[in-house]
């Protein structure tokens, strides 16, 4: 019988335990991190491409290799061909990704000849990189908050004056 | 040839039937409980013999058939300690005995076949082992196996696919690491190696044998994280039928966001089987519908199936025993939610998929006791699964898989058991996804029991399995196991095992190529074998007649551990062999009885400490902490009783799945706590053909997930009534 007192007490701990719910949307509700804006297209589209996507990465890309599925974290939806002014945000344009609160490194659109998707980077070419020029930041970097969501990460697209290309590219 | 060999077989049956013809006697009696209530399903067993039958509804059994003689009878069921009676028949049949089965708090006189193929005491064994009777399945309502062994302590099931002591973590049913067998025959699928629950009709079921830790010393490959082996019920010398009926319906989602439908969702089944014994020849039957129209969107399922077993004594020395078990079934598919504002609804394209399937396995059982000592089993299988994917990507698979096994046992005497067997084993597939396949295995196994005068008891076995698949270098291992028991005192029992543990990869971790709602899988050419060493330690307690308390320590080390991962190149899961794991634990169960046994509480917990040595990380799918909690009360007819289980959040899942939006919000995962309430009566043992339960499962509607983007059932009510006559 001592054993039961002891018993009882548990089973009503578990109870008392048990009765916060479990999963609830309102955590998600107040939680939007991401970002969206427009990407301008400047001059004449290359015949030749066939993809183009707003990406983000994590780190850095400092070699060909730093190209891949681990540090890439968001490819937006494909943008068509030809277009000029291209509107996005990153939850409702969104091929894949997901956005969490944090630095990431580069933004960029990228384009490529390929009919398909894939991570080989010698068949990519960056057409624009964003620009935080309000806060100061490194071309490319971009800073998501927790509980902000920023709607003019706008990207410019200049065909005639293209970007930097990161390392790896088409040789 | 085939015409012959059936011949054959018939005259065999024949010859065999044609015992002597002498005067016959028959035992008959009554098995009741201490309370002085029949036992339902009670087996009673002429020890030494296949002679047996089970208890009717009145708790009255008969054996005919008898010479004179003197006979031992052995009376045994789940929660009671077994029996022994000794009858003398002289010149007349026997009638009118009364048998008292004591429940037990512990299963300390109880018996259990699987831990060595052959009956071993409960007590005696040297790893940790755990029981679930028919009664408990019949109260708690549970509708599939998995429902089941959920309540178990140590066990643990993410969606359908079972882990003992977090050998297994989630890979849709591919490669199961516990051997799962009905009778003794093993009931996972060819292609996927996966356990499909709903085949076995519960109803049918004497009781579940659980052995926790590697056992590929004896079964193989599947077995090195457990067993799971199902015991049919032995058939009644009275006719009985039996129809069970249920119906269920789901509550509101705990949060007005997640409603997707304003109507009523509910399951539904029925169940009706007969049983009976014509001469030498018994017979069972059962038919049963399951119907559910889920609490998500997309999720309905519908069941038809059918079970049959056959049961002939040739003499009291040689029996044959032919089952069978088979369903069609139409499925949709819910893989996924779509989001975490829409839980409860699948990704807009996956609606209207679907899965219709039909699964089919034939097993035989041919026993014959050669000798007081000597004891010789064949038990052949055949097993088709087909199912098809009615949605984009039209995967379909038909699979058949053929096994036999042959079993001597040889007693020398009292002290020196002797077991060995071989198995052999061969698959064929037809899919579209993992191609068109071969694979066949071979295994070849002994084990002794050595009991010392002092009450010390060594198990040391090995087994030999050779594995091939079609397109792979044929891979073969050696598996040895020693245990140990050892009764310090008549309430003290140590216990401890070593042993090491194979498994060859399945056809489906090896060829699975396909993509389905956005998930793309893809072979792995060079996928090995996987294999571990496992130790147990354990001590059981037994206060006195009211409490009991078991403790075990477990310890496995995994080498080429095969999991699903996400290859980071191309984004497609692959099966690999994640080099090293380990996996540690403690696991603590009591079990308690009060106010003449009519209040029962357990309670058990287990730690688990489950590593990828490499990544220095926990392996994915495993909580560290489980709590396994239950009471219940029994006053006269009525009884009342509660269920709560707990696991910790999962720390590690599929990172990649989430990270690249396949499963949207899949990150979003709670502890696991939930709470069932039952009230029932049995009028039974009032002499009225009727037991009812009520049950209220996840009565707090807690909202949680076993697999990302998968949200457990929500609260449900339902209804059961048994009616025997």
């Amino acid at each position: 019988m001592k054993l039961l007192k002891l018993i009882f007490p548990i089973f009503l701990l578990l109870l008392i335990y048990s009765c916060d719910g479990g999963l609830s949307p309102n955590i998600e509700e107040n939680i939007k991190p991401g970002f969206g804006g427009k990407i301008t297209f400047i001059g004449s589209w290359n015949k030749d491409i066939n993809l183009t996507y707003i990406v983000l990465f994590k780190d850095p890309l400092l070699t060909e290799s730093d190209f891949n599925a681990n540090n890439l974290k968001f490819v937006s939806d494909p943008i068509p061909k030809g277009t000029k002014e291209f509107f996005y945000n990153t939850i409702d344009n969104k091929s894949f990704g997901k956005i969490d609160p944090g630095q990431y490194a580069y933004l960029a659109v990228v384009q490529s000849p390929a009919l398909i998707l894939n991570l080989t980077r010698s068949s990519w070419t960056v057409a624009g990189i964003y620009t935080d020029v309000s806060n100061n930041l490194p071309q490319g970097k971009i800073i998501v908050t927790a509980t902000e969501f920023s709607n003019d990460v706008n990207i410019v697209c200049d065909f005639n004056n293209p970007p930097p290309q990161p390392p790896g590219g088409s040789k | 040839m085939k015409k012959f060999g059936i011949i054959s077989f018939f005259i065999l049956i024949v010859f065999l039937s044609q015992s002597v013809k002498a005067q016959t006697y028959s035992i008959s009696g009554t098995v009741l409980d201490s309370r002085n209530k029949p036992l339902i399903g009670a087996n009673v067993i002429i020890t030494n013999t296949l002679t047996g039958t089970a208890t009717d509804q009145r708790g009255n059994f008969l054996i005919s058939g008898l010479r004179g003689g003197k006979y031992s009878l052995k009376i045994s069921m789940v929660g009671y300690e077994t029996n022994i009676s000794e009858q003398n028949i002289d010149s007349y049949s026997i009638s009118g005995i009364v048998i008292k089965l004591n429940s037990v708090t512990y299963q300390a006189g109880q018996v259990i076949v699987s831990a060595g193929k052959y009956e071993q005491n409960l007590i005696d064994l040297p790893v940790s082992a755990s029981l679930i009777s028919a009664d408990q399945i019949s109260k708690k309502n549970y509708k599939t196996l998995d429902e089941a062994i959920r309540d178990v302590p140590g066990v643990s099931v993410t969606l359908d696919q079972v882990s003992i002591r977090g050998s297994s973590g989630y890979s849709r049913g591919a490669g199961s690491r516990v051997f799962v067998a009905f009778d003794g025959i093993p009931i996972y699928t060819g292609d996927t190696g996966e356990i499909i629950w709903e085949l076995i009709p519960v109803n049918e079921i004497d009781r579940i044998e659980i052995i926790k830790g590697a056992t590929s010393s004896l079964y193989g490959s599947t077995a090195i994280g457990g067993v799971i082996n199902i015991l049919s019920k032995k058939i009644s010398s009275t006719p009985l039928t039996f129809v069970k009926s249920y119906i269920g319906v789901y509550d509101n989602p705990a949060h007005d966001q997640w409603r997707w439908n304003n109507k009523i969702r509910s399951y539904n089944g029925l169940t009706v089987s007969h049983t009976q014994k014509i001469g030498k020849l018994g017979i069972s039957a059962s038919v049963y519908r399951t119907e559910n129209y889920s609490y998500r969107q997309n999720d309905y399922d519908k069941l038809l199936g059918g079970y049959f077993k056959l049961s002939y004594n040739f003499t009291e020395k040689s029996a044959l025993d032919i089952w069978g078990t088979g369903y069609a079934r139409q499925r949709e598919s819910f893989l996924y939610w779509q989001d975490f504002q829409n839980i409860l609804v699948p990704p807009s394209g996956d609606i209207g998929d679907s899965q219709p399937s039909n699964r089919h396995i034939v097993g035989l059982t041919y026993i014959h006791v050669i000798s007081d000592q000597f004891v010789l089993s064949i038990k052949p299988s055949v097993y088709r699964t087909f199912w098809r994917d009615d949605s984009e990507s039209s995967n379909n698979s038909t699979s058949y898989l053929y096994r036999a096994e042959l079993q001597g046992i040889y007693k020398f005497d009292q002290k020196l058991t002797f077991i060995n067997g071989l198995e052999t084993q061969f698959g064929s597939i037809k899919s579209n996804i993992f191609g068109n396949r071969n694979s066949e295995s071979f295994g070849l196994f002994s084990q002794f029991e050595y009991n010392f005068k002092i009450p010390f008891k060594v198990t040391a076995g090995a087994r030999y399995s050779y594995s091939k698949l079609d397109g792979f270098s044929a891979e073969s291992s050696l598996s040895p196991k020693l245990g140990i028991n050892y009764k310090i005192s008549p309430i003290v029992v140590l216990r401890g095992s070593v042993g090491t543990g194979f498994r060859a990869p399945t056809l489906a971790e090896a060829y699975t190529s396909t993509t389905t709602s956005g998930l793309s899988i893809k072979p792995n050419p060079n996928i090995k074998s996987e294999n571990n060493i496992s130790f147990e330690t354990g001590i059981n307690y037994q206060l006195n007649e009211n409490y009991n308390l078991d403790l075990a320590i477990y310890h496995n080390e995994y080498y080429n551990f095969i999991e699903p991962v996400l290859d980071p190149l191309d984004t497609k899961i692959t099966f690999e062999n994640i080099t090293r794991a380990r996996i540690q634990g403690i696991e603590l169960n009591l079990k308690s009885s009060y106010f003449d046994n009519t209040l029962n509480i357990n309670l058990g917990y287990n730690y688990l400490y489950p590593r990828d040595i490499e990544l220095n990380k926990d392996l994915n799918y495993r909580s560290r902490h489980q709590v396994i909690a239950s009471a219940e009360w029994n006053v006269d007819i009525f009884t009342i009783g509660a269920g709560f289980r707990y696991l910790s959040r999962i720390k590690e899942i599929n990172n990649e799945l989430v990270d690249f939006g396949l499963i949207p919000n899949g990150d979003k995962r709670v502890d696991i706590k939930v709470l069932d309430l039952r009230f029932g009566a049995n009028l039974f043992t009032r002499g009225f053909p009727l037991r009812i339960y009520l049950n209220a499962y996840n009565i707090l509607n807690y909202t949680y997930v076993e697999m990302i983007g998968n949200v457990a059932p929500i609260r449900n009510f339902s209804v059961n009534a048994e009616w025997l006559f």
